[in-house]
């Protein structure tokens, strides 16, 4: 799974650490999560969305294998 | 009678905590608070110190030595199991990483100084274990390893088919042993 995160976070021009003080989670995940390293859980991919005022498949998308 | 009292507080303490994790619900343990941990580190870090010098020295009665193993446990455990500044779900599944890896070495650990008869005192294994905790924790943290969950996608690789192959060859070697020497008998 891959995801937009560090595009959306670059469109609104927020940093990992406003992100992560909004999301109340630590600096490393939004870093882990951008770099495809962590996968989020459900409820956190949908604060993700919500903060970002996106839909959770416009942030997070499948790859072609994993379809 | 000062030992027994010492075993008695950490003995109290961990039960303590698995109360909390009946009482509060799906939890290994009902974490401490973040502070907990700078004191447990510092108090641990204090015992160990204390008993290098014992060690070296030999200025400390056994007694002494054995009432500072024990708190040193109880400070690593106040260490280890305290909550991160931000304890989110990717501290848990780093959390869950390190027990596992833990556990398989205290497994080893039990296991080689079972066969090899080395007699290390077990609150030295129980000890050395808390701080192999600590450091894989704290190592995962900052160098951030993969923690993805990809369903059915692993392959068996290698090392797996060798260990499957070593069990067999043990077990076998251990049947035919057993039928030896009932047959012998």
């Amino acid at each position: 799974m891959k995801n937009w995160l560090k595009v959306e976070r670059a469109k609104r021009n927020i940093t990992q650490a406003d992100l992560a003080n909004a999301l109340n989670v630590s600096r490393q995940t939004i870093n882990s999560i951008e770099l495809g390293k962590f996968i989020p859980s459900t409820v956190l991919a949908l604060r993700l969305a919500k903060y970002f005022n996106v839909k959770v498949e416009d942030i997070f998308f499948l790859e072609d294998n994993e379809k | 009678m000062t030992i027994k009292l010492a075993y008695m507080t950490s003995m109290l303490y961990i039960c303590r905590n698995l109360k909390q994790h009946y009482m509060k619900g799906p939890n290994l343990f009902a974490l401490n608070e973040h502070s907990i941990r700078r004191t447990g580190l510092i108090f641990a870090g204090i015992f160990i110190v204390l008993e290098i010098i014992a060690k070296v020295t030999g200025s400390i009665q056994h007694m002494h030595v054995s009432l500072v193993n024990i708190y040193t446990m109880l400070a690593l455990f106040m260490a280890a199991f305290s909550k991160d500044k931000v304890d989110d779900e990717r501290s848990q599944a780093i959390r869950y990483f390190s027990l596992k890896v833990t556990f398989k070495c205290l497994l080893a650990a039990i296991s080689i100084n079972y066969i090899y008869k080395f007699n290390f005192e077990s609150i030295y294994i129980a000890n050395s274990s808390l701080i192999v905790y600590l450091i894989i924790y704290h190592l995962a943290n900052y160098y951030n390893p993969v923690f993805i969950f990809k369903e059915g996608t692993r392959k068996k690789n290698w090392s797996d088919k060798l260990l499957v192959i070593i069990m067999l060859l043990i077990g076998t070697s251990f049947f035919i042993h057993i039928v030896q020497a009932m047959l012998t008998s």
